[in-house]
């Protein structure tokens, strides 16, 4: 009998999996560099959910989110022929959705148009803390507007990258073309600013009580 | 604390929006990038029959430059030119000027080597003012010393 065990099983047929993933997004990609456009039905019926969360955890509007969405699918199907095999689909296709976002949010705040239906913030954290929760996409918008909404530009898409999205350093570093320092320490600095708002939300709330 | 914030993190991970209508979602991009498409194809054939103008259109623009430059290269000369006839003129009016005044000098029978001796530092001026009088004025040099 071979020394498999059922973790290494798992392994490999996620490995296998993912290989197979792999190979079919490099054969949508190089039929829709062909200008097949059902391989690009098949590359946004994949892709536009993660590229929606992403726009959504940025700009934490629907409507703002759909919009960026599509805008930056345009922008893959013209500039396409950009993209190379050798790079990690998603990681480009998150550089994109960034940048169409981050203009979107750019013109919003331009606007004054951020941040006018907050909700209280002691609404927000009761909902939210406890474990296993559902929340749905008004109450997701809520808590990063509240935990996020005061950081620099750079610090809120490092930490929605990084921590929200679960991207690798590495991903972000070449999502928001940064260097690896820069990353690090705009993350450190989210982080803390993070853990410090959640201490004056915490303090208010002992106070309540 | 630290706890607290990844618990939120977790959280904020594990709920992803929701998107509303996705096929209504690709439907759109889809109609959006045909609607590419053909704004695409309508733009290339006016491109492709356009560029033999464009191109007659850059060769013109050129000429006219290189002409221009001609231009404004000839007109540069002829000012140039005409500030040295004017310089020219000025130094005559000026030379005339001295002889002018020489001949007022010779006139008043002063000799020219007593004036030579009473201004040393116009010694050269009066030479030559002198000899340009004369010359015009067809004088034999030696008559003063007569």
């Amino acid at each position: 009998m071979s020394n498999f065990t059922l973790p290494d099983f798992y392994r490999i047929i996620i490995d296998g999996q993912q290989k197979q993933m792999l190979k079919n997004i490099q054969e949508i990609t190089d039929r829709v560099k062909q200008g097949d456009q059902e391989a690009f039905r098949a590359l946004v019926e994949t892709y536009q959910q993660y590229a929606y969360s992403l726009a959504f955890r940025i700009l934490q509007n629907e409507e703002e989110a759909r919009d960026a969405v599509q805008e930056s699918f345009i922008k893959i199907w013209t500039k396409i022929c950009d993209f190379r095999s050798s790079q990690k689909f998603t990681t480009w296709m998150y550089r994109i959705v960034t940048n169409s976002a981050l203009d979107r949010l750019r013109a919003l705040k331009r606007r004054g148009q951020v941040g006018l239906d907050q909700i209280p913030e002691m609404l927000v954290r009761s909902n939210t803390l406890r474990p296993d929760s559902q929340l749905d996409n008004k109450e997701i918008a809520h808590v990063i507007r509240i935990l996020a909404g005061k950081l620099s530009e750079k610090q809120q898409l490092v930490f929605i990258l990084r921590d929200i999205e679960g991207q690798t350093s590495e991903e972000v570093e070449q999502i928001l073309d940064l260097t690896a320092n820069m990353v690090k320490s705009n993350l450190y600095h989210a982080r803390n600013a993070i853990r410090e708002k959640l201490l004056t939300l915490s303090a208010i709330e002992r106070r309540t009580i | 604390m630290k706890d607290n914030l990844k618990q939120i993190v977790k959280e904020l991970r594990r709920n992803e929006p929701e998107l509303r209508e996705p096929e209504k979602l690709t439907e759109d991009i889809m109609l959006a990038i045909q609607h590419e498409e053909q704004d695409r194809s309508s733009l290339h054939p006016m491109k492709s029959s356009r560029l033999p103008r464009l191109i007659l259109l850059q060769r013109l623009l050129t000429a006219a430059s290189v002409c221009l430059f001609l231009i404004f290269g000839i007109e540069q000369y002829m000012v140039v030119d005409k500030v040295n006839q004017l310089e020219n003129q000025n130094r005559s009016v000026t030379y005339f000027s001295y002889a002018q005044f020489a001949s007022r000098i010779t006139r008043s029978g002063i000799p020219i080597a007593e004036l030579q001796k009473r201004f040393p530092l116009r010694k050269k001026f009066l030479s030559v003012a002198t000899g340009l009088t004369m010359r015009k004025l067809n004088i034999n040099p030696q008559y003063n010393k007569k």
